[in-house]
């Protein structure tokens, strides 16, 4: 089985979250239904030098998440229906809308918070690797809409060979949880999953 | 919040679990007939109250239609499809003992039912806390969600039972008020494992690793913990004391204190859902 994932350069990401926006558009998601979300970290202090003076050293950066795909996803294990399932093709988790109950216990389980409960249609949504698009031999539509090409998709043993396995830059939580299909890509201010330092800043859009 | 059908639901099920429990070990113990035959039928409201919080549970879907669907997931072991098929056992079992008592069926495997009830019964209280305990969640994933959840079928199924039994008196004569004040040291026994317990379990919540302090999430936490300890106390000691002071008898004191610590565990429940987070705060 082919593993599908993405990677994610947050030294290129400038978070003018236009994956984010693509991702909607292609997918007709409504406000506040987000299968793409890009995670504004930052923080900073005042640091004292030697001669007395103080200096900042505040720090940004963005991570641009969706569904990472994991090998040992939480929510497919807390999923009640089989719904929330992985594709044996492509190892894509993927739900499907005609059997999930819309419990949203798989929101409370994935660290990620990838599945986006759709109020409307009264199910669980979620990125799906645009497997349709794949299928035609495209990229998703996030890749192919960044303007800084900050983002690839493809197998993530290829991904991994290329750019290595770095997955747990903050704010993602530690990667051994799910194992996920994900290779980072640190920016100069990236600091360590558990990081305490920084914080989450545009939460009301996340 | 969309968890307060959960938060009732929990409370709910965990109370009647316990309420059960209580008038099950009266029962195993029994020898009276007539006193018996009493018994079983409060246990008729025991299905009651499981429906009402099985319904509960159900507002809580978006597609309730479907419900039937949490079987598959048996296959993986999900321990929400673990959870909801505890319930319906449960349930099940103290059914068929109920129609089994009410229709004569089969006496002397009567007592196995009970027995085996009262095992599904504890399992339930543990596949309740086993959906909560996820490794993605860290304030919710230890021992505490246990005991807080066991701890809730004490307080709310000890005075519920002695409520049950206050409501027969007539009938039950000296045999309801040696159970009262039976229960009611009991009562007394859990309030001091909760007196130790949540201040325990408090500390404990504020050493968690977290990306935001757990105890200064909302504003109006504060307020909740103290009317939680406020009603749990003031409503389990209402009881307690006038019981073991020979007051065996007054219904509508101990419907009061049943009502509050229902109340108390509400809060207490509705602080806990608020607790969800994840160690990456994402």
């Amino acid at each position: 089985m082919t593993q599908l994932g993405f990677y994610v350069d947050t030294a290129k990401c400038t978070g003018c979250k236009t994956c984010q926006l693509s991702c909607k558009d292609e997918n007709n998601l409504k406000v506040g239904v987000n299968w793409r979300r890009v995670y504004e970290y930052g923080g900073g202090d005042w640091m004292q030098n030697a001669d007395g003076t103080y200096e900042q050293n505040v720090f940004a950066y963005y991570t641009s998440i969706s569904c990472n795909h994991c090998a040992q996803p939480a929510c497919t294990k807390a999923c009640p229906t089989g719904a929330m399932h992985k594709r044996e093709k492509d190892g894509l988790v993927v739900v499907d809308g005609d059997v999930c109950v819309g419990c949203r216990y798989c929101e409370m389980a994935c660290p990620y918070g990838a599945p986006q409960f759709d109020a409307e249609k009264k199910v669980m949504t979620k990125c799906d690797g645009c497997y349709d698009r794949v299928e035609q031999g495209k990229m998703p539509i996030c890749i192919e809409s960044c303007p800084l090409r900050a983002l690839e998709f493809g197998p993530i043993d290829e991904l991994r060979a290329k750019y290595g396995t770095e997955a747990d830059i903050a704010p993602l939580p530690d990667s051994s949880l799910t194992l996920p299909s994900l290779v980072m890509k640190a920016s100069r201010y990236a600091k360590p999953s558990g990081d305490r330092t920084g914080r989450i800043i545009n939460t009301r859009e996340v | 919040m969309h968890e307060l059908p959960l938060v009732f639901f929990t409370v709910l099920a965990q109370g009647t679990v316990g309420l059960f429990l209580v008038l099950a070990c009266l029962l195993m113990v029994n020898s009276d007939n007539s006193r018996q035959q009493l018994l079983n039928k409060m246990l008729m409201v025991v299905l009651v109250l499981l429906g009402i919080s099985g319904a509960a549970a159900m507002t809580h879907l978006g597609q309730p239609l479907r419900a039937i669907n949490v079987v598959f997931g048996l296959e993986h072991l999900s321990a929400l499809s673990v959870e909801i098929m505890s319930t319906s056992l449960f349930g099940g079992a103290v059914f068929t003992y109920v129609a089994m008592t009410h229709f004569g069926i089969l006496p002397k495997l009567q007592k196995l039912v009970l027995a085996g009830a009262m095992g599904l019964g504890v399992l339930l209280l543990l596949a309740i806390a086993n959906v909560y305990t996820l490794a993605t969640v860290p304030a919710w994933n230890s021992g505490w969600t246990v005991f807080q959840f066991v701890m809730t079928a004490f307080v709310v199924g000890i005075p519920a039972a002695a409520l049950m039994l206050r409501t027969q008196s007539v009938l039950l004569g000296a045999y309801q008020k040696n159970a009262d004040r039976a229960l009611a040291t009991l009562g007394f026994l859990v309030m001091g494992v909760v007196l130790v317990g949540y201040p325990l379990y408090l500390f404990w919540l504020g050493q968690v690793d977290l990306p935001a302090n757990p105890l200064g999430l909302f504003e109006y936490h504060g307020s909740l913990m103290l009317a939680r300890l406020a009603l749990l106390f003031v409503g389990m000691g209402l009881w307690v004391i006038s019981a073991t002071r020979g007051s065996n008898a007054v219904v509508g004191l101990t419907a009061f204190s049943t009502i509050m610590v229902l109340m108390a565990e509400l809060c207490g429940r509705i602080f806990f859902y608020d607790l969800h987070m994840f160690a990456s705060g994402m």
